[in-house]
């Protein structure tokens, strides 16, 4: 007993020790620098300091190549979208955020809409880009393209069932659809673009059918919709396409043979329209103190290089055509080009919002 | 009549007491208190009349419907197999008797991963029965965890062992005399169980079981991974999606108020009960040999218990670890991370701990002020103090980014989870007789030297106990990390579950596990503890 | 031993609540002497203990120590500067640590082999040395109390002070506890307060006896003194069974030897049974308890008269025998005041 409990105090006292050290603030800052930038004198250049709704183990090698490359010393800090974006607005004038990185252009117009953001400057990026990855009013630029679709149970659904987003709502799929929640913002992005493309009637019916046709109340991420399917609980799952491809590329033999039992398929908005194509995109933050090193980092995340690392493992499709595409793309269909302005996606959440609420949709 | 009098000692003396108390309760109760006061004060009237029509309702039952079924979870998992491993003998018993804490090792949303992989359509269990039975997945119903079952299920499993180990405690403790007193008045072995033994037990039972419940009604990560609208997801959301942290710190009253319900119950309980026995010397009951089918019914019990709890989720957890390869990336930083800030923050609510348990003896104020403080700290939701802490610190004008949002989130640390240690403590310092201090006084100790010499070492089981639970329990944090850590500064729970709600369980499960592994040790240190002392008890 | 000084209570008070639980109370504990203070429970026995010990302050009144103020109305020496060992009936030993340990607590000064020394050397003067490696809860009671008294004497403190030392023990570990304590506690040469409910224990064990009741002390004297010289009723009363009778129902020969007063009380001893000479009369019990046999005699038509008597023969009720009277054990004091 006595031994226990020297073992116990010197557990607290070390506990103790330990307390003092991470308030020291020379401490700290030699720690992180020892532990993320080994290579470089990573200050030569300054510091950019990255707000990310990524949560990517690529992303640090990404961070750690910027900073071989630049001297550019990167500090992030990761959280999903909205959080980052609350967090941003609790801190006000006094965030250190540089550079926002979400996923889903309807994340980015948030920011934007909270007047987090500012226009971007102009910068050799915009060339490698096609005019719709770049916000009307500069706020923000997409870096890699995702795709949402659907897959499907080849042996219940034929290709034309699903070819386009209109037939989802079709009677005669009762009971075949799983699908995730609506708060998710895929699925309010998709139902923004409905209802720039169709009107808000229109896309609410649709909702409605979809509801009709689920095959249980929404639950899980895209993936369990996947496996769903493969298990056959329904004949379709609305993913988005990289989930699919990560399914298909896993280590895991039971995921891969889920995704390789189901079709991918990008159904369109109706005969001549495109596939629903959304973003991950940066923002240079409204209080921003290191705009070069921002701008630089952007730069580089459009160069074939920087793309490769940044889709690496998300399986997203990068857009610079000259980018090395990532393992396992090459599973899915082709996809084309969009026209549709990224910001309707974010102008539209609310309603988007309403619009599954009133169908019933969780 | 000397015990009540005594606090009138040096009127000077208790005034610093009392302030030194005060000016902890405040640095607990800051965050919860500007949080409160913002959701007071600040605006938010839209969307609060669209929560209160649409969501306020829904949210409130979803959360009772959860602690109603947590309850009965826990309770069917702890109290028969504290009262079988404290009073029978059978096979394994010694193995059981602290490996059933092992779950508090694995933090809820930890759990949730795996069970809900494990439940999933495409998870083991189902696949199984339709390899065996050639149904398709259509064909039959299952219990699906992405629900408040399932949900209740999930933190009943983790958090089950605060109830074991009290009612543990009370079963061993209970007095042989009057066992044998109900006996010998005829009693079945059935009506002493629920006549005499659940009675003088309850006190116990009820503060197990509120401590896992206060853990429930703050859980975010396991109900948001499942999908179940509860008030503290509620409370995220509204912050979230309404962008109004006002709305949020208003439902976070609601929470609190749940929160005090149970602490007030638990009082309530405590007081008619009343048995509590504080002779230095007892005789414990001596256990009983339970007949052989009897013995591997009860062993089957708390291994399936064991199972479900522990060994299933984590095996599921490994697997698919295992399967999938683990990851590139370097998990030290985030598991020194976690240590570090689970070890610092430990630290200064075991500070905060033991100045409010030892205010709460020396007087009344004190007492009421310390109790407030922490309760409050403990039943708010980690993320309403990390708003409470983002608010000041956006006053103050500190950067986030800096060692200041560290400090923060040490402080967001302790104020959270001070209750948690000031409750074994105050236990082990009530074991303590006044006159202990009053010897301590004669042999020419002072106030101070009393305190590090006599009072501490007098709790230190309770002590040990507490920082262990401190240590783990921060070690599980999750919304306050995920609010307020700097910048590089990602921990395994963090990390565990950006991955998990991101879709990608396989990268979740290193950290998961890692979390898992960095508490096992703890909580094994304190189930040995706890059950030697014990046995030395019975010993003696 | 004269470096000992004695400690003085000098007219002190303490009151809770606007009742004084001690009222003006002077006490002088000489060195090398055991003062018991007797008095029934709520008497303010422990109370004027603790203001002694410094556990609280005194609201009128002086603590002294030879001339040095320990308590009064403006200065407090707080209990862990007095240097006063206390004793208590739980014993209070720390849970923590070994019997050694515990004795070696207050001799923080000491370096830890001259501490370890003395505290072995203390556990053997009172018969523990085997028991030194034993933590409190495997100790007997006798034994805890032993260490407890071990601790105090230890740390050589001024006086000691034990609040019901015994009472906590049973009746065979009492007897040899008792001894080997006080006499320890003796031998050091300080002076020493009992604080005791119990007549017979506080005649055996002490040197004085004070005498408390309501907060008040009301004599103090040597036992010898206090049995056969109370100077009222209730001390009286607290040293001894006592029976009251009247002028007019004792038998005219006894009156005669006796003072003049309205009442007598007597000693149950005053009353004896003798074999040859006496008074007769009649036996309406008696019983025999271990030494002696207490004896109820028929006064007369409504008052009977409690005696004592020692031999092989028991009467039984109804016999007649012979007592006779001992003046000495008879008291005419003045009634109690309500």
């Amino acid at each position: 007993m006595p031994h226990l409990i020297q073992t116990i105090s010197c557990f607290a006292v070390a506990g103790l020790l330990a307390a003092c050290s991470p308030s020291t603030p020379n401490d700290s800052a030699s720690d992180n620098q020892e532990a993320e930038t080994p290579a470089v004198e990573p200050q030569t250049n300054g510091t950019l300091r990255i707000y990310s709704a990524r949560h990517y183990d690529s992303d640090r090698l990404m961070y750690e190549a910027f900073e071989d490359q630049t001297g550019i010393r990167v500090l992030y800090r990761e959280a999903g979208a909205n959080q980052l974006l609350e967090t941003m607005k609790a801190e006000g004038a006094n965030s250190p955020s540089d550079l926002i990185i979400a996923s889903d252009a309807g994340a980015l117009w948030r920011f934007e809409d909270a007047g987090l953001t500012q226009a971007l400057p102009q910068g050799e990026f915009e060339e490698r880009l096609s005019d719709r990855l770049l916000d009307d009013q500069r706020q923000w630029v997409g870096l890699a393209r995702r795709v949402r679709g659907v897959a499907y149970d080849p042996a219940r659904i034929e290709p034309d069932q699903v070819d386009e987003w209109e037939d989802l709502a079709d009677p005669s799929l009762e009971g075949e659809i799983c699908v995730r929640s609506s708060t998710n913002i895929y699925n309010l992005s998709l139902m923004g673009e409905m209802i720039e493309r169709w009107g808000p009637e229109r896309a609410q019916a649709w909702a409605e059918g979809v509801v009709n046709n689920m095959a249980r109340q929404p639950q899980g991420g895209d993936t369990q919709q996947i496996e769903a399917v493969a298990a056959g609980l329904c004949g379709i799952a609305i993913t988005n396409h990289y989930y699919w491809v990560r399914m298909a590329e896993s280590r895991s033999g039971s995921l891969s043979e889920a995704a390789q039992a189901t079709t991918l398929s990008f159904p369109t908005f109706g005969e001549g329209t495109g596939h629903h194509i959304n973003i991950t995109g940066a923002a240079l933050a409204a209080n921003a103190t290191n705009h070069d090193q921002a701008l630089q980092f952007i730069e580089w995340l459009l160069s074939p290089e920087g793309q490769a690392m940044l889709v690496d493992e998300t399986k997203e499709i990068p857009v610079n055509a000259e980018a090395e595409r990532p393992a396992g793309l090459d599973r899915i269909p082709e996809v084309g080009e969009s026209d549709m302005r990224l910001s309707a996606f974010g102008e539209h959440q609310a309603e988007a919002q309403r619009i599954f609420d009133e169908a019933g949709w969780n | 009549m000397q015990q009540r009098l005594a606090p009138r000692l040096l009127p000077i003396r208790l005034n610093t007491a009392a302030l030194t108390t005060l000016a902890a309760a405040l640095l607990i109760g800051a965050p919860v208190l500007v949080a409160l006061m913002t959701g007071l004060f600040g605006g938010g009237g839209d969307a609060w009349a669209h929560i209160v029509s649409t969501q306020l309702l829904g949210y409130t039952l979803t959360t009772l419907g959860v602690l109603f079924l947590t309850t009965v979870f826990i309770l069917l998992f702890a109290v028969p197999s504290a009262w079988f491993v404290s009073l029978f003998d059978f096979p394994g018993r010694g193995f059981f008797e602290w490996a059933l804490i092992l779950p508090l090792a694995a933090p809820g949303y930890v759990l949730a991963y795996a069970w809900a992989d494990i439940m999933d359509v495409a998870g083991p269990v189902q696949s199984f029965i339709r390899d065996m039975t050639g149904l398709s997945a259509r064909d039959y119903w299952f219990p699906g965890l992405y629900s408040v079952p399932g949900l209740s299920f999930v933190m009943a499993c983790a958090l089950f062992p605060y109830a074991y180990l009290t009612s543990r405690a009370a079963f061993s403790n209970l007095s042989l005399c009057t066992m044998e007193a109900a006996r010998s008045l005829g009693a079945s072995p059935r009506r002493i169980f629920f006549n005499v033994v659940i009675p003088s037990a309850r006190p116990a039972i009820f503060a197990g079981l509120a401590l896992a419940l206060m853990e429930t009604a703050a859980d975010y990560g396991a109900a948001s991974y499942l999908g179940v609208q509860t008030l503290s997801v509620g409370i995220f959301r509204a912050w979230h999606s309404f962008s109004e942290p006002a709305v949020a710190a208003r439902l976070a009253f609601l929470l609190i108020l749940i929160a005090f319900g149970l602490q007030l119950i638990e009082r309530q309980a405590r007081g008619r009960g009343g048995t509590q026995q504080t002779a230095t010397r007892w005789r414990t009951p001596k256990r009983r040999q339970l007949s052989r089918r009897a013995g591997w019914l009860v062993a089957a019990g708390c291994t399936a218990l064991l199972l479900l709890a522990f060994v299933f989720p984590v095996t599921r957890l490994i697997w698919v670890s295992l399967e999938t390869g683990i990851g590139q990336k370097s998990i030290w930083r985030p598991f020194l991370n976690s240590l570090t800030l689970a070890l610092a923050g430990s630290a200064l609510a075991f500070v905060f701990a033991v100045t409010v348990v030892i205010g709460a003896r020396q007087n009344r104020f004190s007492q009421i002020v310390g109790r407030l403080a922490a309760g409050a700290g403990y039943a708010a939701p980690g993320i309403v103090l990390a708003l409470g802490a983002l608010f000041i610190l956006s006053w103050t004008g500190f950067s986030v980014a800096g060692p200041a949002a560290l400090v923060f989130l040490v402080w967001i640390y302790a104020s959270r989870f001070t209750a948690a240690g000031a409750e074994p403590l105050s236990a082990a310092f009530s074991r303590a007789p006044a006159s202990l201090g009053n010897a301590a006084r004669s042999l020419g100790a002072n106030r101070f030297q009393r305190l590090v010499r006599v009072d501490l070492p007098v709790a230190m089981s309770g002590a040990a106990a507490a920082s262990i639970i401190l240590f783990v329990e921060m070690l599980k944090e999750l919304p306050a990390t995920l609010m307020l850590r700097p910048f590089n500064w990602d921990t395994l729970a963090v990390q565990a579950h950006a991955y998990a709600s991101d879709e990608r369980l396989a990268a979740a499960t290193l950290p998961s596990l890692l979390i898992t592994l960095a508490g096992l040790g703890p909580v094994i240190l304190l189930s040995l503890q706890l059950t030697k002392a014990g046995e030395s008890r019975a010993a003696g | 031993m004269s470096k000992h000084l004695p400690l003085k209570a000098v007219g002190v008070s303490r009151v809770y609540d606007g009742t004084p639980v001690v009222n003006e109370a002077s006490l002088t504990l000489e060195p090398g002497k055991i003062t018991a203070l007797l008095g029934q429970s709520g008497a303010g026995k422990s109370t004027l203990l603790r203001l002694f010990a410094g556990l609280e302050p005194v609201d009128a009144g002086e603590i002294l120590l030879g001339d040095r103020v320990l308590s009064s109305t403006s200065t407090h020496v707080p209990a862990e500067s007095r240097s006063i060992g206390l004793i208590f009936q739980d014993f209070a030993l720390f849970p923590h640590l070994n019997a050694l340990d515990n004795v070696g607590f207050g001799l923080k000064r000491m370096a830890k082999e001259a501490r370890r020394n003395r505290s072995a050397e203390w556990l053997e003067r009172l018969g523990l040395s085997h028991r030194a490696k034993a933590y409190p809860h495997q100790l007997s009671g006798g034994e805890q109390q032993r260490v407890s008294i071990a601790r105090a004497l230890a740390a050589e403190p001024v006086a000691i002070l034990m609040d019901e030392p015994f009472s906590g023990l049973d009746v065979t570990l009492k007897s040899e506890v008792r001894e080997i304590a006080l006499s320890a506690v003796s031998e050091a040469g300080i002076p020493a307060l009992l604080v005791s409910h119990d007549a017979s224990e506080a005649m055996r064990d002490a040197d004085r006896i004070a005498v408390m009741k309501k907060g008040v002390i009301l004599q103090e004297d040597t036992p010898e003194m206090l049995y056969l010289k109370p100077t009222s009723l209730p001390v009286a009363r607290a040293l001894g069974s006592l029976q009251s009778i009247a002028r007019a129902d004792m038998p005219a020969e006894w009156v005669a030897s006796l003072p003049k007063a309205e009442t007598y009380c007597l000693r149950p001893e005053a009353i004896r049974m003798s074999n040859d000479e006496g008074m007769p009369m009649q036996v309406v019990s008696a019983q025999r308890t271990s030494t002696i046999i207490e004896l109820e005699l028929k006064l007369n038509g409504h008052a009977t008269l409690r005696g004592v008597g020692i031999g092989a023969h028991r009467p039984s009720p109804g016999d007649t025998v012979k007592v006779s009277l001992s003046p000495e054990f008879v008291f005419c004091l003045p009634p109690e005041a309500p």
